[in-house]
């Protein structure tokens, strides 16, 4: 019993970094965020009313996403993705911050292409575009984020 | 972040454990969540260098952007206007029925089915057979060396040489659970301590020793803590016997907290049991590296059991979509996987055995790359020349037929869709679908040019993107289709067993047109027009049509239930209920759609009926079959009453 007791304290402790990794706490639902979707450690919210609300999943996609933390999106390249394909512009909720988008493509089935990233300047808006066989992208910042349609 | 910067904590851990001489020998091993193993020092951190498309977590950003764009192509398809002469498709089904097989001779090369399998001609009945229900459990799992596996690489090279294991694709997407690889990577400091090799099977006894003290110390743990999870990890031990450290890992994994056990969806259904994800009863895990899959169509791989062997080699098969090594569709990504089982008692779950690695059976739990780590079973490098691979190949429906002159004496086919693109949920839209089929228990596939049907505005190749598969017990296979996405209906085509690879031998159901003012009218029947195949369900129109339930059908099965003495189709309609029609033939008429399971928060969807279930085999009323839950990203057994529907 001894041994298991250390081997769960060990093991907790080892453990630890990575469950301070979890993302953190969502921003403020404010006038600037109206209407758009983030995602928080309980899934998909949407900003309505100066309030976020939980949103049924599969969630549907937006063209509106507000990130405060790092925050991964499936692009058209996974089945019931957030974001679509096109042209997308970030822009900064609060300074200092820094928008970042990081997208991987499908090469083939199973095979994802290395990283792409977008990064616009400190405290300044990127435009960017989502590509058609994106399987995920990676949104950092305090940002919002809008496809242009 | 990768697993491999908490190479230190582990190094303690290590010596926690009383196996500080991994440690003291200044090296432990990490997964770098990529398949990669990176080096460090005992007791001290260190990041790893991989490759960013390599290591975990997030990369080292690349400013310069090289991305690949899928080609688009849908070339039109000639459509045969030749029609054949209308049959009446009249059924009668005594039994399900199984090929003889002969004595397994020992081969190392595949037939091809096109030229193996005997001319079959179809007739209005079928000999009555008898289905074997040996259940798994009844065999040890042992590894029975029998012919030489042929195991593709990921690059897809055909290849009768020895297997050599293969790294897996390197997708990983972020950071692996923090209690896994704490766990999988004591499992490496262990195996390296008391085993120089440790994939070796042959574990010292010391090691096990260990390895069942810590097991039994959890279970004691959990069995106070929780005695109903105790309980069903107990079983989990048994089944798991023989595997890897990383098995230990089972009795401290959760299951989801939905659905509960037992619990009741609709005076019929009920959850059974997950098949897929990290937990017990199957951890397919820790044992295949299976966090998250979906689909999970099944059928019979009609091969009777030899009762020579410690395996029981009549098995169900079950073919996954889109799967991942971690949690919430991260980690590493295959597009399919397959697995097989042998269990016939679903009141307590599905089980699916352990696997078999490099000694040459075919009937293990999956198909592997590695000892712990299945493989995909339809690969791009297999498509035929020309064809655009999309985002990912799915497999929607599976059939055996008897194909006496091959290896096991039958075939397994396996239509699949080549997915183009992903839309908002419940959207997407395909390149073609296609059929693979296998002539060892789905161990490797090989995809038939003939079979390709591109997703084509001319033609009916569009309505039959997604497959179901049922015998008809008359020398036909019956083939139903949807069209990509889940807002379609069903069509029915049917084919000779004997030429189910061969796109333009199918005929297609018609309820018949009163053309324009006759001109141009034609009677119900069977046509080789494919633009000819009308709906068979799942098309009701007008206002009250469109609100019904059962209107639009995605992801159907369907199979012929000998309780019942009908054809049963489940699929989920335009409300995302999962509903149930039953008819007396395979093209109708259907009756009304009855919901078995409303729309749960979280997305159901890809209801797969269990061809073994009570029901099918006319021992029972009970029905299962399988579900995919999004928010979870797993496969559950479910159960039907029917006396309740």
């Amino acid at each position: 019993m001894l041994r298991l007791f250390v081997v769960i304290a060990a093991a907790a402790w080892a453990a630890a970094p990575l469950a301070n990794a979890a993302p953190t706490a969502i921003g403020p639902c404010t006038s600037a965020t109206d209407g758009a979707m983030t995602l928080s450690a309980d899934g998909p919210q949407r900003c309505q009313g100066g309030q976020w609300q939980q949103v049924d999943q599969p969630a549907p996609a937006s063209d509106t996403w507000a990130s405060f933390d790092a925050m991964t999106l499936h692009g058209q390249g996974m089945q019931n993705p957030g974001v679509l394909a096109g042209q997308w512009t970030a822009t900064p909720l609060s300074t200092p911050t820094r928008c970042r988008a990081e997208q991987r493509t499908v090469i083939a089935p199973g095979t994802l292409s290395t990283p792409m990233v977008d990064q616009g300047p400190p405290d300044a808006a990127l435009t960017f575009r989502v590509l058609p066989t994106a399987f995920y992208v990676q949104f950092s910042g305090n940002c919002l984020w809008v496809r242009q349609t | 972040m990768g697993a491999a910067s908490y190479i230190g904590r582990v190094g303690v851990l290590a010596v926690a454990l009383g196996v500080g001489s991994a440690a003291g020998h200044g090296v432990a091993w990490a997964d770098d969540g990529a398949g990669h193993r990176t080096g460090g020092k005992g007791g001290q951190s260190s990041h790893s260098n991989t490759h960013p498309a390599r290591s975990a977590g997030p990369k080292a950003p690349r400013t310069k952007r090289s991305g690949t764009r899928t080609p688009a192509a849908a070339d039109p398809t000639t459509v045969t206007p030749a029609e054949s002469e209308p049959a009446a498709p009249i059924r009668t089904r005594k039994a399900r029925t199984r090929p003889e097989r002969k004595p397994v001779a020992a081969k190392s090369t595949t037939t091809d089915p096109t030229t193996a399998i005997q001319s079959v001609t179809p007739t209005t009945a079928r000999a009555p057979k008898t289905r074997s229900t040996t259940k798994v459990t009844a065999k040890p799992l042992a590894a029975v060396a029998t012919t030489a596996a042929v195991i593709p690489s990921p690059t897809g090279a055909d290849t009768a040489a020895p297997p050599t294991p293969t790294t897996k694709p390197a997708t990983t997407v972020s950071a692996p659970n923090p209690v896994h690889t704490v766990v999988k990577i004591v499992g490496e400091v262990l195996n390296w301590a008391f085993n120089p090799t440790p994939r070796d099977p042959a574990h010292p006894t010391l090691a096990w020793t260990l390895l069942a003290f810590v097991r039994r110390e959890i279970d004691n743990l959990v069995a106070a803590l929780k005695p109903r999870h105790a309980e069903s990890t107990a079983g989990v031990a048994v089944d798991l016997t023989g595997l890897a450290l990383p098995a230990t890992a089972t009795t401290a994994a959760a299951q989801p907290s939905f659905p509960t056990p037992g619990q009741q969806f609709s005076s019929s259904t009920s959850f059974v049991s997950w098949i897929t994800g990290n937990f017990a009863p199957n951890d397919t895990y820790n044992r295949f590296g299976v966090w998250g899959t979906d689909v999970g169509t099944m059928w019979d791989n009609g091969i009777p059991d030899d009762p020579s062997t410690p395996i029981n080699e009549h098995q169900i098969l079950i073919a996954f979509g889109d799967t991942f090594g971690g949690a919430n569709q991260t980690g590493t990504w295959r597009s399919n996987v397959l697995a097989r089982t042998s269990d016939t008692n679903f009141a307590d779950g599905l089980t699916i055995p352990a696997g078999q690695w490099l000694n040459g059976n075919m009937f293990g739990g999956m198909p592997l790359w590695q000892s712990n780590y299945a493989r995909q079973i339809i690969l791009p490098e297999r498509l035929p020349a020309g064809l655009p691979t999309g985002v990912t190949l799915i497999p929607t429906a599976g059939i055996s037929v008897p194909t006496p002159d091959t290896q096991f004496g039958a075939t397994q086919y396996l239509s699949f869709m080549s997915v183009k693109q992903w839309g908002s949920a419940g959207q997407w839209s395909t390149n073609y679908s296609g059929i693979a089929y296998s002539v060892d228990n789905g161990e490797n596939w090989s995809i038939a040019p003939s079979s390709i049907r591109q997703n084509s505005p001319f033609g009916g190749n569009k309505n039959f993107q997604q497959s179901a598969f049922v015998s008809g017990g008359d020398g036909y296979v019956y083939a139903y289709g949807t069209p990509n996405g889940r807002g379609g209906s069903a069509y029915l085509s049917r084919v000779a067993e004997s030429d189910i690879l061969d796109a333009s031998k199918y005929e297609y159901y018609s309820k018949g047109s009163s053309g324009f003012f006759g001109i141009g009218a034609y009677k119900a029947g069977w046509y080789k027009d494919s633009s000819k195949a009308t709906t068979v369900f799942g098309h009701d129109t007008g206002a009250c049509g469109v609100a019904k339930a059962g209107n639009h059908v995605s992801e159907l099965s369907v199979q012929y239930n000998s309780t019942l003495g009908k054809y049963v189709t489940l699929y989920c309609d335009q409300f995302n209920n999962v509903v149930m029609r039953t008819s007396d033939t395979p093209q109708g008429k259907w009756s009304a759609a009855t919901v078995l399971m409303p729309q749960q928060n979280g997305g159901i969807y890809a209801p797969m009926l269990n061809p073994w279930s009570p029901s099918m085999l006319g021992t029972g009323t009970d029905l299962y079959w399988n579900l995919s839950l999004w928010s979870q990203y797993d496969v559950m057994l479910m159960k039907t009453d029917l006396t309740k529907v």
